[in-house]
């Protein structure tokens, strides 16, 4: 198999995967699909030593990470943030816990984000969640406790709303 | 509480990641790309042609072909739907998911492969064998039905793609393959092929490429799969002014996805008689969700690729199911009719695809 043929297949084994993390991370479908075609594109030149050493899908997730941080960092210079109305809901209209998480995770910090979503989304442990986002595993289940805390106190302030 | 909070993330992601994404096409150095971007930028310039023309929506360069070769044709080049290089003189793109393969162009669809297992229920002593080689339909339900088993002179020389690693049991003849991603590009002889064939098929197989956009336009998943996905942008079809091209790309739901099955590209009066066949179909919501069953899945419907003096467009064709079935610009859902159905689904010989999730007879009513 030629190493333009082995990595079509990887791409096409793992780009959904990536596509559902990227969006996760960015919440725009199309900025998803933007990142994720640079980082494929940009491992494309390196594939075969990447795959030789057996951590590719580590480095592909890392790589979709640290990709959308720096776009965001670019769009906090090139762009003025609106704060974000709360959806309008009737006083008497309970919202489901799943968009108060939502919600939530939005507003989050992304190296933060990032730990929730590999933690709750693709179920990883804490010390994977740390190789991952190349920071220590203690760091990785901090971010995750305190988004846990911050959705508790949301949950609860809607419950008594 | 911890339980409630860690449930209700799960349950957030788990909504979220089911929105389509589609799927991406990582661009791959190329040699002298700048050169080659900036000179078609200056023919494109020159001739007036839009320059998004030759960009897809995620921004990336598209092929060469999406200007007609001006070789081929002594005229200007000029927009057009397709994302492939022009098939050799006497050949044809057929595309199925993420690859499209070149065969001659008399070849048409047939679902003899899948369906010929069936032959005897209609109490005849031999399968109606096609005359000609065939592109074989996508798969569909093979009955389990005592037949006696095909004879190898019962075969007739086809193509099919197939997932890899999937094993489909031992041919009855001579096949002919490549691995292109995670398909397999399969030609079967017949039960005696002379050197011209294997040759023949060989040129197949090798024609074999991942695609982006393919000969009609079409990419290898839509997110027509999703019953309240509508097009983006939403526009009116009845303001399609000078379409030149129209794309048609047929998808079925597996898995997550909705993907490629089969396309055709309608051109010139064909391609206009099609839009004016959008733009005149009364407005309405076709079907009968009263009657739907709990929980069906819709899973078959056909993005239409308009092309006209102002660019591209879509039209949703949802023909699968009952509900919301029609045509959708985005701004108008209006029903089908026979003269937009024909062109898909009525044409003989086929050309497009048959068989597999669509149920024809709606566009009879």
């Amino acid at each position: 198999m030629s190493a333009s043929t082995a990595f079509d297949a990887w791409v096409s084994a793992t780009q959904s995967r990536l596509l559902r993390y990227a969006y996760l991370l960015c919440a725009d479908r199309e900025e998803a699909r933007d990142v994720v075609q640079d980082v494929l594109s940009r491992m494309f030149s390196r594939f075969d030593r990447l795959h030789g050493d057996g951590g590719i899908d580590a480095y592909a997730t890392r790589s979709v990470t640290n990709e959308v941080i720096s776009r965001r960092r670019r769009q906090q210079l090139e762009t003025v943030a609106l704060t974000r109305e709360p959806a309008m809901q009737s006083a008497t209209e309970k919202v489901p816990d799943r968009v108060v998480a939502w919600d939530l995770c939005r507003e989050l910090p992304m190296p933060q984000r990032a730990a929730v979503v590999l933690r709750f989304y693709e179920d990883l442990d804490f010390a994977r969640i740390g190789e991952l986002l190349d920071m220590p595993e203690a760091t990785a289940r901090s971010h995750v406790h305190r988004a846990l805390a911050a959705l508790r106190e949301r949950l609860d302030q809607e419950d008594h709303r | 509480m911890s339980d409630r909070a860690e449930q209700a993330f799960r349950e957030a992601f788990a909504e979220q990641a089911r929105i389509p994404l589609g799927g991406v096409a990582p661009r791959r150095p190329r040699r002298g790309p700048l050169p080659w971007l900036a000179a078609a930028a200056v023919v494109l310039v020159a001739l007036g042609v839009p320059l998004w023309l030759l960009l897809d929506g995620d921004g990336d360069v598209a092929l060469p072909a999406t200007t007609t070769s001006p070789s081929a044709t002594g005229e200007q080049p000029g927009p057009t739907l397709s994302g492939l290089p022009a098939p050799e003189e006497g050949w044809k793109w057929v595309s199925r998911h993420d690859v499209a393969v070149q065969v001659p162009e008399e070849w048409r669809y047939d679902d003899y492969a899948w369906s010929a297992s069936s032959w005897c229920i209609n109490g005849k002593s031999e399968p109606d064998v096609p005359e000609a080689p065939f592109v074989s339909s996508p798969w569909g339900a093979v009955a389990a039905i005592a037949c006696p088993e095909l004879r190898p002179e019962w075969v007739q020389m086809h193509l099919e793609w197939m997932p890899v690693g999937v094993e489909s049991g031992t041919p009855l003849t001579e096949q002919v393959s490549a691995v292109v991603g995670d398909t397999e590009v399969v030609v079967t002889l017949t039960a005696e092929p002379t050197d011209q064939d294997r040759a023949l098929a060989g040129t197949i197989t090798g024609s074999a490429v991942i695609l982006e956009r393919d000969a009609a336009g079409c990419v290898p998943v839509s997110p027509i799969a999703d019953i309240d996905a509508r097009p983006v942008p939403a526009w009116d079809v009845t303001e399609a002014d000078e379409v030149s091209e129209v794309g048609l790309c047929r998808y079925q739901e597996q898995g997550d996805d909705s993907l490629l099955m089969g396309s055709r590209l309608l051109v010139d009066d064909e391609a206009a008689a099609f839009a004016r066949a959008l733009a005149a179909a009364p407005e309405g919501v076709g079907g009968e969700p009263d009657s739907c069953i709990e929980g069906y899945q819709e899973t078959a419907g056909v993005v239409v690729h308009v092309l006209d003096a102002s660019g591209v467009r879509d039209v949703f064709l949802r023909v699968d199911g009952c509900r919301l079935l029609g045509a959708d610009d985005g701004t108008t859902r209006r029903l089908l009719t026979e003269d937009m159905c024909v062109p898909i689904f009525r044409r003989e010989p086929p050309d497009m695809v048959t068989g597999g999730g669509i149920d024809p007879h709606i566009c009879w009513n």
